[in-house]
This record gives structure tokens, sequence and C-alpha cells, in this order.
């Protein structure tokens, strides 16, 4: 693999002293993870910068108020003077690239101290850029002739992705994914004010219009977050479980309406939760991006995908092996007044649902990869960038099921994981990160009787990385996102479907061994041999043939088999969380290798695995075999819920409930569980 | 695109049409009493009078709609008082019946009767000559009295009407000859706005009797005009908004091909043949939000293919057939460029909304082809 490059292109003193890592941070504050006042310990390349805006003529031209892997500003003087200039978050290059959209042109790039998540431009003039892998926040400052000046840069919980600020441009939000919070930080000074515990893998964040609620999507667990930020309180979290056969019969109930036709669709955590791949019932996943529409107003836009994981009580012929299409995509609309998802918001994909007249078919085109969002408010548009098709879908941000209808696509370059749009322009500007390129998408025709039936846009190619990536991985990570090949799978989906960002999806299948937990693969393969929750598989190599077999699909040819291993085996690990209780975590460790807890005797040596089957009782109903395969406990405190089956949805319950099925536990008291459970966050 | 285009699913079922209440916006507070035209009451028309502004439609992310609808409202019975039977003196324009021809060569009487919009109607369809682009349209509702009126959920150019005193099915009931049909037709044009009629009649498929129920009109507004000739309509009244949607005929279509099907939560709801539209309700409450697809093939174009001498006077296959006047048209193959479309429409009333926010959008669902017609 590449080592971080310390290329820098932009020629600017401050640049180079922020690319070297040479300066300190100054006034640049921040609180602690309990939300009490600590000193910042901001490092690299952001040391000596400010965090406080500088003059600078920058504003923002993209939806303002929200990141993204591509976000667009303008200079009001200067010699960049009325360009739209994209920011753009290049993860493979660990950099800032300034691009000029009106004439194609790279203004330059600034190395940072890690690998970018998104980036925001702030009403005065600030650059705004996560540091996924360096859990920072790092600010810059632009100058009206195209160069960044290094801010302060702040620490943050683990894997900073996604911003937004308040309407009152008081307080930016993030989210922090492995860390699974929302934190909210002063504006100015970018000291924290306060962190939000959340569910696992949160991603984007959106404020309602008045500022009282942050919705925060989730990439698994079928769920979006409802923050309130006047008590910054988790208010509400609603679940995306659908049931089209409820919606079809409610239709039959009231022949002579088309409304109301739909309702009780989509249950919420007030209600009873339907079991997902139950009678029907599909959960949402791949909730990467949301937006939020201001014309019309108050509506929250999830794009996501219904995922059917068939009923767990029963076996399956392989993986998807409903008869229907095993994901479909969606898009979940959420009345920002109500707080709620519109029943109507899934409607039309239950066409998608029961497969038309021909039964199931592959997900063939469709966007089950979502993973950027954007909305043009001028023509009511929702923009969605979709991995694996490769493309950039439309659909009406005005409608109450957006999904029901494309308005139209675009190719862009592989692996478009962020939009923005230049209403002025009547363009949107696509980033492709397995690519590097931005796609310009020329809206002017959209939706027209001249709208031409293949859109058409220039495409920028970034300049080539000084160090460039190694081609196994780049190949890999190209059929790791491949939708729609059948060398992968008959339903269409992808490696990346149940292993988004290289983690599991959070969902029990139901598949010819009984129920199975998605496994976690990224940093985790190292050791953990022999694989398959029962010790099937004796190495990677074999496993993933393996899978193919269950899902179906034709099998790959040597060297892409190779090189998707290779990206396998390299795709990089989740951060660790900076921010530890160190005699908690001690006191856990000694817990976790006494005699009485006994963890140790099976997850051997920190957490590992003593590549054996045991039979812990553990069996379910559907269950082939007694005897599982002692699961590694690396990342453990993001790999929720628990278990083969997933019985347990969190640690703290897997710790009291499985007492005796593995260790006992039912000694320790709440100090124990905390600090047993604070180590094992650490493995 | 691997979406599916007409797929065949569900229930059938039919949507609320009614009549003319009142004109243009702004909606009232209290809705507008209906305005349907009872035969016995009224045997004359009344067109719709609408006032509406007759400004262009708005074509994209317009959250105004709503206000632009001229305001109507389409009304159908909820149960029908069938006639045991019409006399055969009584006539409806619009609405002439005939016993298909096979019957003059079946041992058995006729068990339907067919209704076309004229007699010159009925033998073109029955001749195979080129279609009106502005047909009146038929459909037919099931005869029963003690349930609500149920149609056949299908607009075109004819419709049966059974005579169940004549079928004998095992077990089959006898509703009697007399049917309720609901005949549509636009009665103007203009650019952005339409004015369309519906009449119910009572048809008698023993006697070809036909009573009128009652005669409707409503405007509509052009909502967005698409590809392929393809026009989304609005109406409303204070608790609905009515699409009617419709493809016009290209120049050089003689036959029109494909239905267009309304589909929710992908079950199939209307659908209309030929060149008839489909037109349909959605109700429009504070916080009610519901949505629609409309699927049909959209035809992009019809080019003549230059056939060579083939056609022309020369080759083989004019040497077998005789040749054939290059500019007759009769024998001419042409090419239609068609391309599946699906088309969403939506209407929904959300928190901060002050009104419903209606919207039309459309994309493809497949790619193009050609196919000769």
């Amino acid at each position: 693999m590449r080592k971080p490059s310390a290329r820098s292109v932009l020629p600017s003193a401050a640049l180079i002293l922020a690319t070297l890592g040479l300066a300190t941070a100054a006034g640049c504050g921040s609180v602690g993870p309990s939300g009490d006042s600590t000193p910042s310990k901001s490092v690299g390349a952001g040391e000596s910068g400010t965090c406080e805006a500088t003059a600078s003529s920058l504003k923002p031209v993209s939806a303002p108020g929200q990141s993204a892997t591509v976000a667009l500003g303008a200079f009001s003087d200067g010699p960049l003077a009325g360009k739209t200039i994209a920011f753009v978050a290049d993860e493979d290059d660990k950099s800032l690239v300034m691009v000029d959209v009106d004439t194609r042109k790279e203004l330059g790039s600034t190395k940072l101290d890690g690998a970018p998540g998104q980036v925001m431009v702030l009403a005065d003039g600030r650059v705004l850029v996560t540091l996924r892998d360096a859990n920072k926040l790092a600010v810059y400052h632009a100058k009206n002739d195209g160069t960044l000046t290094a801010g302060c840069a702040v620490d943050t919980s683990a894997e900073p992705i996604a911003l937004a600020t308040t309407p009152d441009a008081k307080t930016i939000l993030l989210t922090a994914g492995w860390g699974r919070t929302l934190e909210a930080f002063d504006a100015a000074a970018l000291s924290r004010k306060a962190k939000v515990p959340l569910p696992r893998e949160p991603r984007t964040v959106v404020v309602d219009d008045e500022g009282k609620f942050a919705y925060v999507s989730h990439a698994v667990g079928a769920r979006v977050s409802i923050v309130d930020l006047a008590t910054m309180k988790p208010q509400r979290k609603l679940d995306v479980l659908v049931n089209p056969f409820e919606a079809q019969n409610n239709l039959v109930e009231k022949p002579f309406s088309l409304a109301s036709s739909v309702s009780g669709a989509v249950g919420d955590a007030n209600g009873e939760k339907p079991i997902p791949g139950r009678n029907g019932t599909r959960m949402g996943c791949q909730g990467f991006p949301m937006v939020k529409s201001t014309a019309p107003k108050g509506r929250i836009l999830a794009p996501q995908i219904l995922v059917d994981p068939g009923d767990p009580e029963n076996r399956s012929a392989g993986y998807g092996e409903g008869g229907v299409p095993t994901e479909v995509p969606a898009v979940a609309v959420i009345d920002a007044g109500t707080r709620r998802f519109v029943q109507a918001s899934f409607a039309e994909t239950h066409e998608q649902f029961f497969g038309g007249e021909g039964g199931a078919e592959p997900a063939v085109g469709e966007c089950i990869l979502p993973r950027g969002a954007a909305v043009d408010n001028d023509s009511s548009t929702l923009f969605v960038t979709c991995l694996g098709i490769d493309a950039v879908v439309a659909y009406d941000a005005a409608s109450a099921s957006p999904a029901s209808v494309e308005k139209a696509r675009w190719d862009v370059g592989s692996g478009p994981t962020g939009v923005a749009i230049d209403s002025a322009n009547k363009r949107a500007v696509v980033w492709s990160q397995f690519e590097r390129s931005l796609d310009l998408v020329d809206l002017k025709t959209m939706g027209t009787p001249d709208e031409p039936s293949v859109g058409k846009h220039d495409r920028v190619a970034l300049k080539p990385m000084a160090e460039p990536l190694q081609l196994s991985f780049v190949l890999g990570r190209q059929i790791f996102h491949a939708t729609g090949d059948a060398r992968i799978s008959l339903d269409g989906r992808a490696c990346a479907s149940c292993h988004p960002d290289g983690r599991d999806d959070a969902i029990t299948w139901s598949t010819p061994e009984g129920p199975r937990r998605s496994i976690m693969l990224a940093g985790r393969l190292q050791g953990t041999a022999p694989f398959s929750w029962n010790g099937l598989t004796k190495d990677v190599r074999e496993h993933v043939t393996h899978t193919f077999e269950r899902l179906n699909g034709q099998g790959l040819r040597n060297v892409e088999l190779e090189a998707l291993i290779t990206y396998i085996e390299s795709m990089p690990a989740p951060p660790r969380q900076n921010d530890l209780d160190v005699q908690l975590v001690k006191k856990g460790e000694s817990l976790f290798h006494s005699e009485q807890a006994a963890c140790g005797s099976c997850h051997a040596g920190d957490g590992g695995t003593d590549t054996k089957n045991h039979d812990l009782g553990s069996r379910a109903r559907a269950d082939r075999k007694a005897q599982f395969n002692t699961p590694s406990l690396s990342y453990i405190s993001g790999r929720g819920p628990f278990f083969h089956d997933g019985r347990f949805e969190s640690l703290r319950e897997l710790l009291v409930e499985s007492d005796g099925m593995m260790g006992h536990t039912k000694h320790l008291n709440e100090g124990d569980l905390d600090a047993l459970e604070a180590y094992l966050n650490t493995l | 695109m691997a979406r599916r285009v007409f797929a065949a699913m569900g229930m059938v079922s039919i949507v609320g049409i009614t009549s003319l209440a009142s004109a243009d916006s702004p909606p009232p507070a209290k809705p507008a009493p209906a305005k349907t035209e009872k035969a016995a009451s009224a045997p004359a028309a009344s067109t719709a009078s609408t006032t509406a502004s007759t400004s262009s439609a708005p074509m994209l992310g317009a959250t105004d709609v709503y206000d632009r609808l001229p305001k109507g409202k389409l009304e159908m019975p909820k149960q029908a008082n069938l006639p045991k039977s019409i006399p055969a003196t009584e006539k409806v324009d619009g609405f002439y019946v005939e016993i298909p021809a096979h019957y003059k060569y079946a041992t058995q009487g006729p068990t339907y009767a067919m209704v076309y919009a004229s007699q010159e109607e009925a033998t073109a369809r029955n001749s195979g000559q080129e279609m009106s682009s502005k047909p009146t349209c038929f459909m037919s509702a099931y005869p029963n009295n003690t349930s609500d009126v149920n149609w056949s959920a299908s607009l075109g150019t004819s419709t049966n009407v059974q005579n169940y005193s004549k079928q004998s099915y095992p077990g089959s009931p006898n509703y009697g000859s007399v049917n309720l049909v609901r005949s549509d037709r636009i009665v103007k044009e203009d650019k952005d706005r339409l004015e369309y009629e519906v009449k119910l009649a009572y048809v008698d498929a023993e006697t070809m009797g036909v009573r009128l129920h009652s005669k409707q009109t409503v405007a509509f507004q052009l909502l967005k005009e698409l590809p392929g000739r393809v026009k989304v309509w609005g109406s409303k009244d204070n608790d609905n908004v009515t699409f009617l949607i419709r493809r016009e005929k290209h120049e050089k279509e003689r036959f029109f091909f494909g239905p267009l099907m309304v589909t929710v939560n992908g079950a199939h709801v209307v659908s209309a043949q030929e060149a008839c539209p489909v037109v349909f309700s959605m109700k429009t409450g504070k916080d009610v939000s519901t949505s629609a697809v409309v699927q049909l093939e959209a035809l992009l174009d019809i080019v003549d293919i230059d056939t060579g001498d083939d056609q022309a006077g020369g080759g083989f296959l004019s040497s077998l057939q005789g040749k054939v006047a290059p500019d007759s048209g009769v024998f001419g193959q042409r090419e239609a460029k068609v391309r599946p479309m699906r088309i969403g429409v939506s209407s929904s009333w959300m928190s901060q909304d002050t009104k419903p926010v209606v919207s039309v959008s459309h994309g493809w669902s497949g790619k193009e082809r050609t196919q000769p017609i």
C-alpha cells in the first residue's frame, strides 16, 4: 500500500508548514468527552493555526450548513472572483483539493494529517474538514488566490465523518462513525459543547430549519436518530421497517380512494416492532446520505435501501433466496414538523418488493449503495450518488414517494461518494473517489420534453497521486463495490451491501446454515481463521469462494479474486477511540481474564480466538449445527447486535444475559460491567 | 434500470370522479356543493365555467402548483340504482349500442352488446380504420345494486355491456341486462387548459336503450408536458386533486399502442387504452400524503423506413408483390422509437406546508428501442 504522501502543490508557506506538521495549536480550546472543559490536543497540520475565521471572501455555494465529500464555494474578490470552486475531500490522497469548476482546472492540493471524511465551506469563509482516521476536525482558511492556510485541528470522537451548522451559525455538529456520537462544537472557537451517544455507524447530520432538532442517518441498523439540540439528548429514533403486505391490505380495504392507501407501512420505536424478514418485513440499510429540502421546506430526505433478509426462523437455500428482490432503493421522507416518516414515502417501491410479473429481478442497475445526496431546491430534485452503478440518480424531492420514479441518471466516474449543486449555473458537481474525478452534470434540460435520453456532462480528472494506490487494491475495491455483477451474486448485491465500509450490515440473514449475522471485515481478518460462524472455511480465499456460491454468483477469475482478497485484507480498520479511561480499562481487562468470567479462555490473548468450535447452548431453531466457532472480539464495540443470530442488541445485554453460556458474569456489579465493557471497547 | 414495466398486479379499482363544483382558486373554506346535472332535472349539458388563470404550466419544482389548479369536482355514484329495462326508444347522444356481428351466426342469443361513441365510430373500429386523436372513451361497471359500484377501471374507445339474463353459466347470478356505463371525452383543449366531460348512462344490452344518469364537466390545467407528447393535467376540489394524463397522437400514428397504467403500492388501480386518458384523484387533506405511478411506453418518434427498391418498385419482394406507389403509405414500413416511461404524481400536505404540494415527475424505466409498426 501507498504511504501518505508529503506532496504539496500549493506554494503557500502556511500550507508547507501545515503539510510538514510544524504548526502548533493556539487558542483552540475544546472540551472532553463528558462535556467538561479540557484543553485541545491538536496535532499535525493544525497545531499553530487559528480556529476563528479570518478575513475571507469565500462563501458557500452548495448546501450551506451541510458537509459532503465535495463542497462548492465562491470568492467575491480576487482573481477567482465569481468562479465556482470545488473543495474535494480526497480520501485516497489524504488531501483537500481545490478545483475551478468553471475552467475545469485543478487549483491545488493540500495534504492533510489524515484521510478526509467530508468538507464544508462556512459562511465566514472557513473550510472545515473531518479527518476520519485521525479523529480530528481541521480548519482551513481559503484565500482568494486559491490557496489554503491551515487553521486549528480539534479532537473528536473516533472517526469524524459529517458536519452541519445550526441555522444561527453558532454551532457545528459532527458525527463520529465509529465513536457513535453526535458532537456539538462552538462554531467560532471550535470548543466542544456537548457529545450525544448514538447507535451504530452514524453518518450524515442534518439540522431542521428552526435549529431545534438534528437528524442523523445511520449506515446500518435501519434507523434515523433525532437529537434535541436544546437539551442535546436523543429525542427519538425512527426505525425503518416496512411491511408491503400491510400496505397492500390497506389498499384493498379502501378500493375507491387512492388516498390513505398506505398506512402502518413504517414502524417506529413507539409501536410494536416488526421482525425483519418475517412476513415480508423489510429493514433499511445503507443509510449513508441524508439531506434537507427547503422547497418544499420541512422535509428530510433519507436515501437508503430496503432489505429482505429472509425469515430468520427458517433456513434458506442461499442468501436472498426469497423469490423477491433482496434489496430495493428507497428514499424515506421525514416530516420535520412531526419528526416522523411520511408513510407514503416507501409506497411505490412495493412494486419492486413483489418483483412485478416475472417475480424477483436482480438489482441490476439499481442504486443499492447510495453514498452522497444533495437537493436542488430550484427544481425540487434530489440527487443521490451511487456506488456500484457509478451513477448519480435524480428523484423528485417534492414527492411523497421520491424513489418511485427516477427523473434522470448520469454515469459518472467510479466510486461517486458526493454531490454538490451549483444552482446558479444549473449543474451538479459529483466527486468520484475511486476514479478521483469530478463530473459536471448539466441540469438545464432535465425534466423538459427536450431532455436527452442520456445525460451529458464533463469530467475533470485530478492530477495523479504521487504514490498511486496498489493496482490490486484498486481492482479489489472496484469488485467489492460492484452491484448487479453476476460473478458475485444472483440478486445483484455487492460485497459492500452486507459489508458497508468493510464493516457489517447489522442484519441477521436467513442462510442454509440458519440465521447468521454478517461479519465485520475491516481490520479483523488477521489471525482469526477459520472463518464462518461454524468455522467451515480455513482461509479468506476459501471463505470468499464459499460466499459467492451461497450468493449464487458465478465466481471470479483468479486475478480478480486475489485483488478482492488484497482489498479485503487491507481495507482500513476503524480508528481507535482516543479518550479512554485507562484505569477502568485495566480493571476490565483483569475481569476479562479472571477465572470466573473466563472470557479469555476461549477469546485467547486480547480478545482473539482459540479457533475452536463450542456448543454454548445458543443453537436457534433454524440452526443446522449447535457448535459455533469462537469469534475474535476485535472491534467488538461497533459490531452489534451480537451472537450468530443477533439475539443480543447491545454489549451490555450480552454480558448480562449470556451468563453461564460462556463464562460467568452474574457476579459482576454495574461498575464491573462498565469496566468489562470499557475493556471490550478497546479490542 | 431494471424496473419492470406494466407489472400486472393485484386488485383493480376505480377512482372517484365527480361533478364540477365551482371554478378557480383560492379554494373556499367549505367544500363547494356538487353541481352534477341529473338527467331528470337538467338534460342540457353545462360546460366547465372556469376563470382560473391560464398562466403557463410549471415545469419543474413548482411548489405553487396547487394554486394553479382550476377548481372542479368529478363525482361517481357510490351505488347504482339500475332500472330493470330501458325502452329501445330511449337514446343518449354519444352512446351507440350494437350487437357484435358474430352473433348473427351464433345459435345462442347475444350475451353482450358493445358501446361506441357513434355508428361511424363502431364501423371505424370494426374495420380497422385510423383512430381519432381525441376519442370518446368508455368504461363499464359491474351491475350490482347492493354494493359499491365496481368499475372495470379501464378506459377504451368501446366497452361491452353484459346481458346477464342471457348468460347460462352454472351458478352465474342474473343481474339483468342493464349496465352503468361511463363515457369520457375532451370537449375543448387549449394550450394549457382542457375541458373534460364525463357522462354516466344506463345501457340495456337487451333492448339497446340508453338512459342518461348524469353529465359533468370539469376544467384541467396543464401541469407538465413530457417527452412523447404526454401531457399531465390537474384539477382540484377541497378534498382531492385529480390528475388527467394522456398521450397525444403522433402525426404518423395510425393506431395507438400500449396502455397507460396507474399503480399505487405496485397494485394496478386504473388504466387506459388507445388515446384515452387515465383520470384519478388523490386526497389532499392536512397530513395526508400519497403518490401514484403511471407507466406507459412513450412514443418518441415514428420514422419511415427507406426500403429501397423492395417497396418503391424494384427488387425481389416487389416483383412478387407488385409495385406500390412510393407515397401511398399503404404498404410503407414504419418504425416507432419507444421508451418505457414512469410518471410519478404525488400530493403531500406535511406539517410545514400551507397547502398541498402537488408534484409531477417522470423518468425512463428502460432503454429506448425501435419496433416496426
